[in-house]
């Protein structure tokens, strides 16, 4: 038991520590395709350090929304990682405290806090971006539900520990045409829910802001808790989708810190793989314009629609002679 | 029926594909650039070239051999060529005016795979032939002829018209192919070549709209021009 509530403690803090890994190796990416030198694979690290050790500045229509949301974010985006599997393919203590839809609420806590704290100030440039993004959950919500319906009418299950499971023990699953559409759906959903290009851009000039101009009020540590919550949730994304969906393999499945230890070298060079790919996309794409949103989520939407169809007609084949 | 005795990895594979050819049907609905049009039409040709290559291994059957290098060669290569030769004339390479959005269009082509989809599976109930791969197959007939009418309706070009009639003759070929066990080799060489023929004296109809008009653009042929 003891073990079990260490190795939760190391899936918290994988997701804790190794979060601003992922985004300094994100930014050297796209900065060594781009021809750039980059600032190096531990800037979020320094960049996390300075606004810890910055003065706290509070503007002065700020309420206590204001004051309590980047902790709000940070707690609730810090309890996801024992829900899902990080480092271990077997449930740890309090993972069946809730379901993918129990992480997916937590998250969607996290950013209404977040949405709330932006128009609080009263401030011109966080009333719009809480209003874009929440045109912008509006519009992608519907297809992070219908992923969710699909994978849950896939495996049978809810728990993301019996998906990982299914998906990794029977490749008959893996391959199965349905999966690979929830795939390519939750990685539509991946670019939009981690700032990536078609819908964000990663620079802050105005008139592109979404997110940023949400913590534009923010200042030193507070900034700095947003920040990593922030990097934090991409982290946990990226989790869902390679231990659920795109590579469920290789976890740790004893009970033994040194095999977490590997899972978690192996996890990060997942992450790679799949950052690269949303840096492919990040640096070929160009910006959608904002009435064209629609089609890109349209498109995530058909994929799921496509998914669930193929998996009714799989159901209503296999029993209609009882 | 086709499935009957056939192993996984073959079913899998067809069923994945049948459904990538949906898919490309839906690329086009989603989108208004000409050149997208005829790079999905080459590449839901070539998927249903390999539909009739794997039913040929198979079955171990010529005639799907000869069946899947013809419709690879004429639907795969020449009639995209036909299409860009096309499409390098005209002015205009988008769809400017589409009647219905984008976006409203690819949930209208859902709402018609769901439509198809009730409609196969109570057919198929009927007629008591109830594999996954039948169905799915019926279902994705369907679901590519109602987005090939809908495209039909909503874009103006000819380019697009044209593509649009040729994806439901895709779907058609995909699931007869998949549905009927001896597809009969000389019926689909004659739909073939019928194609062909239709497409080339298309190219030669559109040539004079251009020349006359300056656009093919089908809106401009309801005024009358004296």
């Amino acid at each position: 038991m003891a073990m079990l509530i260490i190795l939760q403690l190391m899936q918290v803090l994988t997701v804790v520590l190794l979060s601003p890994l992922l985004q300094g190796i994100l930014v050297q990416m796209e900065a060594r395709l781009k021809r750039g030198k980059g600032p190096g694979i531990l800037q979020p690290y320094r960049d996390l350090w300075k606004f810890f050790h910055k003065q706290l500045v509070l503007p002065n229509t700020a309420s206590w929304i204001f004051c309590i949301t980047p902790i709000v974010a940070f707690v609730m985006v810090m309890i996801v990682p024992m829900l899902i599997p990080v480092l271990t393919n077997f449930p740890l203590p309090l993972s069946d405290m809730g379901d993918i839809l129990g992480g997916g609420l937590l998250l969607a806590l996290s950013g209404f806090m977040v949405l709330l704290a932006g128009l609080d100030t009263g401030s011109a440039y966080g009333g719009m971006g809480s209003s874009r993004s929440t045109l912008l959950v509006i519009l992608s919500e519907p297809i992070l539900i219908l992923v969710l319906v699909g994978i849950a009418v896939l495996s049978k299950a809810m728990l993301p520990f019996v998906i990982n499971h299914l998906i990794a023990s029977h490749i008959y699953f893996y391959w199965a045409p349905a999966h690979l559409f929830l795939v390519a759906a939750f990685f539509i959903i991946l670019l939009i829910e981690t700032g990536a290009m078609p819908i964000h851009s990663g620079s802050h000039i105005e008139i592109y802001m979404i997110e940023e101009s949400r913590l534009l009020e923010y200042s030193g540590p507070l900034l700095g808790l947003l920040k990593w919550a922030g990097m934090m949730k991409r982290f946990i994304l990226y989790t869902l989708f390679c231990n659920m969906l795109f590579f469920p393999w290789w976890l740790s499945s004893s009970h033994s810190i040194g095999f977490a230890f590997i899972a978690m070298l192996i996890l990060m060079v997942k992450y790679t793989v799949v950052a690269a790919a949303v840096v492919t996309v990040n640096t070929l794409q160009a910006r959608l314009r904002f009435f064209r949103y629609q089609e890109l989520l349209g498109g995530g939407l058909i994929l799921v629609i496509l998914a669930i169809v193929i998996l009714q007609v799989g159901e209503l084949a296999w029993f209609p002679q009882a | 029926m086709v499935s009957a005795g056939m192993n996984q990895v073959m079913f899998s594979l067809l069923s994945l594909i049948s459904v990538g050819t949906l898919l490309l049907s839906f690329v086009m609905l989603g989108s208004r650039q000409l050149q997208s049009y005829i790079v999905s039409f080459a590449a839901q040709a070539w998927l249903v070239a390999f539909v009739s290559l794997m039913l040929g291994i198979h079955f171990s059957s010529v005639a799907f051999y000869s069946v899947a290098f013809v419709s690879a060669i004429l639907r795969g290569i020449i009639l995209p060529i036909l299409f860009y030769q096309i499409y390098k004339r005209a002015m205009i390479h988008r769809e400017n005016h589409v009647l219905i959005q984008i976006g409203k269009g690819l949930v209208i082509g859902v709402v018609l795979v769901i439509f198809s989809m009730v409609i196969s599976v109570s057919l198929l109930k009927q007629m008591q032939d109830f594999t996954i791969l039948s169905t799915l197959a019926l279902i994705i007939t369907f679901s590519i002829m109602l987005i090939g009418f809908l495209m039909l309706v909503t874009r103006h070009l000819a380019l697009s018209k044209i593509i649009a009639l040729l994806m439901i003759e895709n779907g058609l070929f995909l699931g007869g192919q998949l549905l009927v066990q001896s597809a009969e080799i000389f019926i689909s060489l004659i739909v073939i070549f019928d194609v062909l023929i239709a497409v080339i004296s298309f190219q030669i109809l559109a040539g004079y709209l251009m020349e006359q008009v300056g656009d093919s653009d089908n809106r401009l042929l309801k005024k009358l021009v004296g």
